[in-house]
């Protein structure tokens, strides 16, 4: 299998001198197409900092970051926005769709900006809304969706292209249990096409649905695990013997 | 297969991308118009100015149509040579091929003291159609119609259709006709084919200068000739479209404030764009598509508004202009060209917090964590850069070059914008001691003083304006009332005059002046005048004027003024006759004259005797004290005076003072009879005062602060809801809430009229370095209400506003 995110002796560091903060610590990790890593860690640790640099979002003080095998340390800031809307999706925990634009329009959105006119991506968009049993929702606004539409509407604009990273920070953590199984169904459904995934949660219950598990703790990766098998396992699991 | 993206797409979206860009600026714009009517409302207002101004300066300038027609250059022919002008009209239609001959006679009418212009000219001329327009009747044919303009029908006592005796022939009065590009242009239209012999030739030609010049050469002896002079319709109305600008370019500063409120707003939305993939130009694109609808939206409803108020008031134009107007003759392209500029001004208003916003980390901007502010260095060397480049340029201009004047502004402004969000941190330090809410507010103001310095910025320019005109027109009121004294009269005195003030004394018989001496009395009776004094002038008895404009013959008043100059105009002033009642009303009460002296004056500089038929008669003259009021009769010839030269005294009138202010009805019953006898009554004018505009001033500026901090405080304390919870949930009374925003609109008000005023001042002081003492007029009032009340005012809205929980204490409130 391919990796998609590769990090390497990855730190971090907010501010300088005695005011400096350790975010990341030499994190080392590798995420392979169609793998879904969950990363869990007490709040501060450096969960959301490991993904937003994963992400193209800021970069690291130290280390090198590989995303579809590019190395975002020689990439310009047009070529890292590339990236971004060519090969890797977001999902946040709220404020995932732009207001003003209904929610095929938001899903078509990756598509235009780089460059594909308006028509066939909004087909595109319309054909992932309809995998995930969204089409009729399709025309609504942010503001008439509920909340776990909204977070599924982000995972269609998540997934819609060709993307190969997908990145969810707390994905449910705004939602109820329900909306929240359906999301990480969604996620792993996304994965298992291929797509590689990485999860930050502080839910142990929702990193079960994970490939794998990543323990961070004040920025350094302290424990790395299979998780055990969890419902989606069973629910997964061939019945026949 | 699926094609290389990276092949089949442009890297940077290209216009798909920006495409979908605009349309979600488009969609944002039309959710959230309403947080940006204050932007909206300016702009339209500053649209719909321009465009009125346009399309009144467009139709105000009198236009060289009523002389030239169409043509380019025009000869004036006498015709007291009838071969002569003949020759030359008809080298003139052999040179120029086309040409249009106008013949003129004025023609004297018994009544009227000015000749009436009989024009000969052909209605279907090659180049007079715009000097001539038929309003009713028809065009003249044979000898014996004419046509005549309203104000030639009116002198004449003529009716269409009816007799009118001119240049003795009877003719028919067939038509009004009129001069449209000059109302003003009074005549009577003949048939060409039948006109006398003119006394003068208009030929109308065209051509450029130098074609004339060589037709000039052909010609022997003088030909006066005239070239149409540039279009200075249009040159008006590209100053106006200049001076609109500058007002387009300072609202949009103000407008700059609401598109960083607006940017700060969106952050997280831009962030989460910026996640998507959108590039620093798609997230830029975002503002400036805002800004653009703004510009358009603006543009299209301050212009639709500004024809409007045109075709409303272009009747009136109409009658000031002294021409006609058509509604829809309008500098177009101007007006264009002003859409267009609010476009770009609305669109460059929102660039910088464009920028801001595009640069702001993407992780900072989807934690809304606002932008970190320049260093405060360079921007104070910016703004001390601008500052002093702006007040070289105010000193330089000497308050008379409008150029200097208008960059000194321009850089003054911008510089006072620049030190504007420099002071927040230095209020904020100055806040131990102060109550804890005060405390809070104030350090608030300093943590997001990028947005804070924004809105401070708009409303030190808002105040900055409204003290500029307060104190500029302080300033010039000063100086016109150091010129005019203290007014023409005091409010108890009144001059009454035999006729109008004339430099020529009608002779008038001894019961004439009794009859009007005893008017005089009755109006001193009726108003309480307990002085009367009358007034005589001495006149020139061996010499008999015609008068002005046809009024009655007499005898020339003797003047005094500056000795008159070949080709230069003089002053003068009228000489009054001494008596004891003059000479106590100037301050000379008892004053022995001595029998050398010929004038008591309280002129100053080399003075000669005008308005007599010798020249340069020097007189000896005394000093008088200066009363203050521009009205008395403050020059005094001597009767010895008038002995040595054989002058007469001649009655002009009288003066009346009353022990007490005259009252609005006693003047009327004064003006009342004195009409009725053919006097004319001064009483003291109302001293044109700009108190109103100054309250004018201070109000709109007030009001502008007041709209921004509307837009900006809300948003700020919003940004602190946090410590709000915080607060609140540690018990703190809704007073605190209270407090948080008043002292948060009070301190960005107080600050923002400081700024404002000093920057004013300091302007002022620029351009009128040469004579400060105006600037000691300072309009204590109006500044105590920009600094002070626009504060207070600020403060109490902010407080009463505060009385509710903000709903962003139960959620954010930022997309």
């Amino acid at each position: 299998m391919s990796v998609v995110l590769s990090l390497r002796q990855v730190s971090k560091v907010h501010g300088s001198g005695g005011a400096a903060v350790h975010a990341l610590r030499a994190v080392d990790l590798d995420v392979v197409a169609g793998e879904l890593v969950a990363v869990m860690g007490p709040s501060g640790s450096g969960k959301s900092t490991l993904l937003t640099i994963a992400g193209t979002l800021e970069e690291p003080t130290t280390g090198q970051v590989t995303v579809c095998g590019s190395d975002l340390s020689t990439l310009s800031a047009d070529a890292t926005a590339r990236l971004r809307r060519r090969s890797l999706g977001f999902v946040f925990q709220d404020l995932n769709l732009l207001a003003g634009l209904s929610a095929v329009e938001n899903v078509a959105l990756p598509l235009e900006l780089d460059g594909m006119s308006a028509r066939p991506a909004r087909a595109a968009a319309l054909q992932v809304l309809d995998e995930l049993g969204l089409t009729d929702r399709a025309g609504h606004y942010p503001d008439d969706l509920s909340g776990g539409e909204r977070q599924r509407v982000a995972i269609a604009r998540a997934v819609v292209g060709e993307r190969q990273l997908l990145l969810a920070d707390e994905p449910t953590g705004a939602l109820d249990a329900a909306n929240g199984e359906a999301v990480l169904r969604m996620l792993r459904a996304a994965c298992k096409r291929g797509i590689a995934g990485v999860m930050v949660t502080h839910d142990a219950q929702l990193a079960s649905w994970a490939d794998r598990v990543i323990f961070i703790r004040d920025g350094r990766v302290v424990d790395q695990t299979a998780p055990s098998a969890g419902p989606e396992a069973l629910l997964a699991s061939d019945p026949t013997p | 297969m699926t094609p290389d993206p990276d092949r089949s797409r442009p890297a940077g979206g290209g216009l798909a991308a920006r495409r979908a860009v605009v349309r979600w600026a488009v969609r944002l714009f039309r959710r959230e118009w309403r947080q940006q009517l204050l932007a909206i409302a300016l702009l339209t207002v500053a649209v719909s100015g321009a465009t009125f101004g346009l399309a009144a300066t467009w139709n105000l300038a009198a236009s060289s149509d009523a002389t030239f027609g169409r043509a380019d250059q025009l000869l004036r022919i006498p015709g007291d040579d009838p071969t002569a002008l003949d020759g030359r009209v008809a080298a003139a239609r052999a040179w120029f091929g086309t040409v249009d001959v106008i013949g003129h006679r004025h023609v004297s009418v018994p009544g009227l003291f000015d000749p009436v212009d009989v024009r000969a000219q052909d209605p279907a001329g090659a180049y007079g159609g715009p000097m001539l327009a038929l309003r009713q009747g028809r065009y003249p044919t044979g000898p014996a119609e004419v046509a005549v303009t309203d104000g030639v029908a009116r002198a004449l006592r003529a009716d269409l259709g009816g007799p009118v005796r001119l240049d003795d022939t009877d003719r028919l009065v067939v038509g009004v006709v009129e001069n449209p590009a000059d109302l003003h242009d009074e005549f009577a239209l003949t048939d060409p084919a039948h006109a006398g012999r003119p006394q003068s030739v208009t030929v109308l030609v065209a051509g450029d200068r130098d074609r004339m010049e060589a037709f000039r050469q052909t010609i022997d002896g003088p030909l006066v000739r005239e070239a149409r002079p540039t279009a200075e319709r249009t040159t008006l109305t590209i100053a106006a479209l200049a001076l609109a600008t500058i007002g387009l370019l300072l609202v949009s500063l103000v407008a700059a404030a609401g598109f960083v409120v607006l940017a700060h707003r969106r952050l997280r939305q831009l962030g989460m764009l910026a996640a998507m993939g959108a590039t620093r130009r798609h997230l830029r694109l975002v503002l400036l598509a805002n800004g653009a609808a703004v510009g358009v939206v603006a543009a299209l409803g301050g212009t639709a508004v500004g024809i409007i108020a045109w075709l409303i008031t272009a009747g009136f134009v109409e009658t000031a202009a002294g021409h006609r107007i058509g509604r829809f003759d309008l500098p177009w392209l101007t007006i264009g060209a002003g859409m267009l500029l609010a476009v770009a001004t609305a669109t460059a208003a929102a660039w910088w917090p464009a920028r801001a916003v595009a640069r702001t980390p993407i992780v900072n901007a989807l934690s809304a964590r606002p932008p970190i502010p320049p260093p405060a260095r360079r921007t104070a060397v910016a703004a001390a850069a601008l500052l002093a480049a702006g007040l070289t340029a105010l000193v330089l201009s000497d308050g008379s070059n409008p150029l200097l004047i208008v960059t000194g502004s321009v850089g003054t402004v911008l510089g006072v914008l620049l030190v504007s969000p420099l002071t927040i941190p230095a209020l904020a330090a100055a806040r131990g001691g102060l109550p804890v809410a005060v405390r809070l507010a104030l350090a608030d103001l300093a943590r997001y003083r990028v947005r804070a310095g924004a809105a401070l910025a708009a409303i030190s320019l808002a105040a900055g304006l409204s003290a500029a005109i307060v104190v500029g027109s302080s300033a010039a009121e000063y100086r016109t009332q150091q010129a005019a004294g203290l007014g023409n009269l005091a409010d108890s005195q009144l001059l009454i005059r035999i006729g109008q003030p004339e430099p020529v004394i009608p002779e008038r018989t001894a019961a004439e002046l009794a009859a009007l001496q005893a008017q005089t009395d009755t109006i001193a009776t009726t108003v309480g005048a307990t002085t009367v004094i009358p007034l005589d002038m001495a006149v020139v008895a061996s010499y008999t004027d015609l008068g002005r404009e046809g009024r009655s013959s007499g005898h020339p008043a003797v003047e005094i003024g500056p000795p008159a100059a070949a080709g230069r105009s003089t002053t003068s002033h009228p000489l009054y006759v001494v008596n004891p009642g003059l000479l106590r009303l100037n301050g000379a009460a008892g004053t022995a004259v001595d029998a050398g002296t010929d004038v008591l004056t309280t002129r100053t500089g080399e003075l000669a005797l005008l308005n007599i038929p010798a020249r340069g008669v020097r007189p000896t003259v005394r000093a008088l004290p200066r009363s203050g009021y521009t009205g008395l009769p403050d020059s005094l010839i001597t009767p010895a005076a008038l002995d040595r030269h054989g002058w007469q005294p001649a009655r002009v009138g009288w003066f009346l003072a009353a022990d007490h202010a005259l009252t609005d009805a006693q003047l009327a019953t004064a003006q009342d009879l004195a009409a009725a006898a053919g006097l004319t009554v001064e009483s003291r004018r109302e001293q044109s005062s700009l108190t109103a505009l100054r309250t004018g001033a201070t109000i709109a500026g007030a009001l502008l602060a007041l709209g921004v901090l509307a837009t900006t405080v809300g948003l700020i304390r919003g940004e602190a809801s946090a410590d709000l919870r915080t607060l609140t949930a540690t018990g703190a009374p809704r007073r605190v809430r209270r407090t948080l925003t008043a002292t948060t609109a009070g301190a960005l008000a107080l600050l923002g009229a400081v700024l404002g005023v000093a920057g004013a001042y300091l302007a002022l002081a620029g351009a009128l370095h040469r004579d400060l003492d105006p600037l000691g007029a300072v309009p204590v009032a109006h500044l105590a209400a920009i600094t002070a009340g626009l504060p207070s005012l600020a403060a109490g809205a902010g407080w009463l506003l505060a009385g509710r929980p903000p709903p962003s204490l139960a959620r954010r409130l930022l997309d």
